[in-house]
């Protein structure tokens, strides 16, 4: 996790909306993929909301599983889930 | 070596290089606005000079302030990190004419890549492959289908004068070509008051695939494979990762060949970024970073390597400590953008983030799908 954030940390509204990065690293794509939903498991934000649900979702989407997906794909599912 | 060097941004990024300094016995300097005099940078750093008020205009984008503060500080150099200046010629020339380093590449080279045609043009000299189109407007019809036939269909025609998807039309093949060339041409000129147009190759579900190179200002410049950053909403990257699902070892090596080959030509140094659209095989230049990337770490996992490190050595006149033939790719790594945003609409929800008594950011055990959606409300059990 790549992160400035602490305890008691007031997230200023002049800048970036980027808290945090996490990254993850396995022996091959599967092991990866299932890290990272381990970690974001483990991931707690608390006070603000934060873009992890969008990914605890996203994972749970084969063609994320698969790694079948275009620069239209995420904006196209979005519209889909929540009609935005 | 650098003895210190001044960090000209905040949040992550400039931990990231804090802690790369460290490592290296530098001492660093943070700089900050006044709104984040408690941010965690500004605590983590030997030294930190405030340097203007909250906009970022007043502060981390004030670069005479920011030349003032080196000045005060002693630092020797400035790293961007990303965003802000990072990629801001005038800035890397102040540093310059101040005998201040600029950590990143020479101001003529960002100047080159940050203004879209002359970066198409000089990455079209060097050998990258740019989206085929027709070379500049097309006056008529039959110039028109000469140019789409050279390129290939399907095409897009493009107002010359564009942007915001008007004057833009889809041509699938030659026989919707006259349509398409007529109803862009004349919205063109509803909307821009100028019907010229243009052809450019039509990509239909590309992805987003980008190169990291790395020179060393003397020649030399290796490639660290891609990345793939095809998640996107609104053209920010969401989810990033490296390898690429769609990338063969062949094509890796091709592309990156080409890719590292073109920047070494140019003698640039440190990191950099050409970014593609790629389909069926094929890679279109859309653009390149001369900075650091947000997803580096991607990179740097897979590769074993400190792109930091490796820029803050490069710009202290050390050549780089890996060669081609030593960069290697173990395994695979994704990194997930962590946004104060709330879903759906991605609004910013900046904030108060937890209270000392609870948890903030940590690991804490696994929590059950089903269970997520406590995520955000406050946990008070810790």
């Amino acid at each position: 996790m790549d992160s400035a954030l602490y305890g008691g940390y007031s997230i200023p509204p002049y800048y970036d909306s980027l808290i945090g990065k996490l990254i993850v690293h396995g022996r091959d794509r599967p092991e990866a993929l299932a890290r990272l939903q381990r970690a974001l498991g483990e991931l707690i934000i608390d006070g603000v909301d934060s873009s992890i649900p969008l990914f605890d979702m996203l994972l749970a989407e084969p063609e994320i599983q698969s790694g079948d997906y275009n620069i239209h794909w995420l904006e196209k599912w979005l519209a889909k889930q929540f009609g935005t | 070596m650098f003895e210190k060097i001044l960090i000209a941004n905040r949040g992550e990024i400039a931990l990231r290089v804090i802690r790369a300094c460290r490592e290296m016995g530098i001492k660093s300097v943070a700089v900050h606005s006044t709104a984040d005099t408690d941010a965690m940078h500004v605590r983590m750093a030997d030294e930190s000079v405030c340097i203007g008020p909250a906009p970022s205009s007043e502060s981390y984008l004030n670069k005479a302030a920011i030349i003032s503060a080196c000045e005060i500080t002693g630092a020797q150099a400035v790293h961007p990190g990303y965003g802000f200046l990072s990629e801001n010629a005038s800035f890397a020339q102040a540093l310059e004419d101040h005998g201040l380093t600029f950590i990143g590449p020479s101001a003529e080279h960002i100047r080159i890549m940050g203004d879209k045609i002359t970066a198409k043009e000089t990455a079209k000299a060097l050998g990258i492959p740019v989206v085929p189109g027709s070379e500049g407007g097309v006056a008529d019809f039959e110039i028109a289908m000469k140019a789409a036939e050279e390129i290939g269909f399907p095409v897009i025609i493009k107002a010359t004068a564009g942007g915001g998807g008007r004057g833009m039309k889809v041509a699938k093949d030659a026989s919707e070509l006259e349509m398409a060339f007529r109803t862009a041409r004349s919205e063109a000129k509803n909307a821009f008051g100028n019907d010229e147009v243009y052809i450019e190759k039509y990509l239909q579900k590309p992805r987003h695939i980008e190169i990291q190179v790395f020179g060393d200002g003397k020649g030399r410049a290796v490639h660290l494979g891609e990345r793939d950053c095809s998640l996107q909403r609104r053209h920010q990257k969401v989810f990033e990762e490296a390898p690429g699902p769609a990338i063969t070892p062949k094509m890796r090596a091709e592309i990156g060949a080409i890719c590292a080959n073109a920047v070494a030509k140019i003698n640039y140094i440190g990191a950099g970024t050409v970014e593609f659209l790629y389909e069926d095989g094929k890679f279109y230049f859309i653009e390149m970073n001369t900075r650091l990337q947000v997803e580096h770490p991607v990179t740097e996992y897979i590769f074993g390597v400190d792109l930091v490190r490796e820029q803050i050595r490069v710009a202290a006149g050390l050549g780089m400590s890996f060669a081609q033939d030593e960069l290697e790719i173990n395994g695979h790594a994704i990194e997930v953008r962590i946004n104060a945003e709330k879903l759906p609409n991605f609004a910013p929800c900046p904030g108060k983030c937890a209270p000392s008594t609870r948890r903030a950011v940590l690991a804490c055990g696994w929590i059950p799908r089903s269970m997520a959606a406590i995520r955000s409300r406050p946990i008070t059990t810790a």
